[in-house]
């Protein structure tokens, strides 16, 4: 029997805590069944009542998942925080994202209060195992609440609230805030469960950081299914044994990550050693998967079906694509898929006309339907389209044989190990570094690095990389940190005055 | 085969990092965060595996391959020679 649920989302929680009391819901230590999780969620969601945006800034850990099960059932939409993100981007986080709550624990306390003086009404709740309220800051006691029989709480939703804001890198400088509602989550949850054929069965892990929306699969469809999800710490991904030891002591099931870290685990032939005899489903996104990638894993694990998920933060996931025997002994690309739910799809040109959708008919792919999402949390970044439904994702593809497949981008933004990056808000960032005048960035695909040329104010003085390098640490995620630092006098420009990008990708790549 | 000294292995590793992550003026000290200011990422923490196989004719072990061993070059170079030394007395 099916036995799961439709349109719960993270109501789910408590249906099982009640069905399946001693079922382990996160397997990573300190394991919490369902019941567990449903004490600590109704007791974390009293203390949320009347919240509207909760900003989680944990470490990567079974704390996070709960934190945002508590945010929900409060109905509070929860803006996800990397553990790593430096004070100056959370910052303007918390103001982009308007948020009331902002749940931390012990490592980032102390940065959370000198916060405060920037944002006196933003209350701090401390996830802690001891801690006492103090006037200024909310503890909240986990441990006696986990084990204290909850208090159902009343859980209810409305399909267009706000379920999440999670933060993707923004082209003019600043962080943009996508928007996410209950009914976004819904069309991707429920085809999920329509056409993967999961059940509680399944252990389920979670690789992708809370703030990518690969976590949202993760953690509501093994909600929905009743199962078990393993979260791993923000650094596993540059621990490939550790990585390889949970896929095999937990016996897991169902992965969903990015090509780049598939590839990573081929490189150092981990597969063998973590005798994945368990996974049943690999789920991959984010990147194109490169065909040398696809044959050997599936030379390597057997009897497990793998799956190219595509779409943008603003959509979600919005194609699909169930990969064939055929697709792995040919020598073509892998398609994006094709779209599930009430999504459509259609081709636009630059002139934004409409391309009629012919056999090898290449546009700009735009998406429609219940899966694009409400749009930015800043007005400056609104769109109309989204209002409509509609988002442009600014992705070149191409249709063929009744299926689509990504040729590449028609702007800036760039995918590196998965990560969604501007390259104008590294840009942005630099040019404000007293010692730089102007500055262009570009991404080489053949070395995979950022590479930021710039026009020192005084050539025979110029900042060192390392220099450069700790400046955009203080302000940018590690991964949009440019990898090399080129000074040039004056930066190559066209006939409009504007950056001659194509002119600067002739400097040397490697 | 002796065994590189500390300081041996730390300027070898400085120099590869500067000369293949860095641009050719630039250096890297044994203290400079290289994990933190994305010069190693993911992916070329192996190319470094590599590199001690190929300068030390050491194979680090998979499970020292974490990023906190790779911190910094004075840090890698102390989990060299711990596993050289280990090496060197069989």
């Amino acid at each position: 029997m099916n036995n799961t649920l439709s349109n719960a989302l993270h109501t789910a929680l408590f249906h099982w805590a009640q069905s399946q009391p001693e079922q382990p819901f996160l397997l990573a230590e300190p394991m919490c069944s369902y019941q567990q999780a449903a004490n600590y969620v109704g007791a974390l969601a009293t203390v949320l009542q009347s919240t509207k945006r909760t900003a989680i800034w944990l470490e990567k850990n079974n704390h996070y998942v709960l934190a945002i099960l508590a945010s929900l059932t409060a109905r509070s939409a929860y803006v996800p925080i990397d553990a790593k993100q430096p004070a100056a981007r959370v910052s303007l986080i918390l103001g982009d994202a308007e948020v009331d709550t902002l749940i931390v624990d012990s490592t980032h306390l102390t940065q959370a209060i000198a916060l405060q003086s920037e944002y006196p009404n933003i209350r701090i709740i401390e996830i802690s195992k001891t801690g006492a309220s103090t006037p200024n800051i909310t503890s909240f006691n986990w441990f006696k609440h986990i084990h204290t029989s909850y208090k159902k709480p009343k859980v209810s939703f409305d399909n267009n609230d706000l379920a999440a804001i999670l933060f993707t890198s923004g082209s003019t400088g600043r962080p943009k805030g996508v928007k996410l509602s209950v009914k976004n989550l819904l069309h991707f949850i429920n085809w999920c469960q329509q056409s993967l054929s999961l059940s509680s069965t399944h252990r389920f892990l979670n690789i992708a950081s809370f703030n990518f929306d690969l976590s949202t699969f993760d953690l509501f469809m093994s909600l929905t299914v009743g199962g078990s999800l393993y979260v791993t710490s923000e650094d596993v991904v540059k621990q490939p044994l550790l990585l390889a030891n949970i896929l095999k002591e937990q016996k897991i099931n169902v992965m969903y990550t990015v090509p780049s870290l598939l590839n990573l685990m081929n490189r150092i032939a981990l597969w063998q050693q973590a005798q994945v005899l368990s996974l049943t489903h690999i789920i991959f996104a984010g990147e194109v998967m490169p065909k040398s990638c696809l044959r050997t894993l599936n030379d390597n694990i057997q009897h497990c079906r793998f799956f190219n998920f595509y779409g943008p933060t603003e959509t979600n996931v919005c194609l699909a694509y169930s990969i064939t025997d055929e697709d792995i002994i040919s020598d073509g690309a892998i398609p994006i898929g094709t779209p599930f739910g009430d999504s459509q799809v259609q081709l636009v040109g630059e002139d934004n006309v409409e391309i009629p959708q012919l056999e090898g008919a290449i546009g700009e792919l735009v998406v429609r339907g219940s899966c694009v999402t409400p749009g930015y949390c800043n007005e400056g970044q609104q769109s109309k389209n989204h209002q409509q439904h509609l988002h442009k994702t600014g992705d070149i593809v191409q249709f063929a044989a009744g299926k689509y497949y990504f040729l590449g981008r028609r702007d800036r933004m760039i995918k590196v190990a998965g990560f969604r990056i501007e390259l104008g808000e590294i840009e942005a960032r630099l040019s404000l570094h007293e010692s730089i005048t102007e500055v262009a960035t570009r991404y080489c695909i053949e070395s995979a690095k950022i590479i930021a040329t710039y026009s020192p104010t005084n050539m025979a003085n110029k900042p060192s990389a390392i220099e450069l390098k700790a400046y955009c640490a203080e302000h940018l995620p590690v991964y949009m940190i440019p990898h090399r630092f080129k000074a040039l006098s004056k930066l190559p420009k066209n006939a409009n005055g504007k950056i001659d990008y194509p002119q600067l990708a002739k400097v040397e790549c490697s | 085969m002796l065994n590189p000294s500390v300081e041996t292995v730390s300027a070898k590793l400085c120099h590869f990092i500067a000369t293949s992550y860095l641009d050719d003026d630039e250096q890297v000290a044994p203290d400079t965060p290289i994990i933190k200011l994305n010069i190693l990422d993911s992916a070329s923490i192996f190319d470094v595996v590599e590199f001690i196989h190929r300068e030390f004719a050491l194979r680090l072990p998979v499970i020292d391959i974490h990023p906190d061993n790779f911190a910094t070059v004075a840090v890698l170079s102390k989990v060299v020679e711990h596993h050289s030394n280990k090496e060197a007395a069989l």
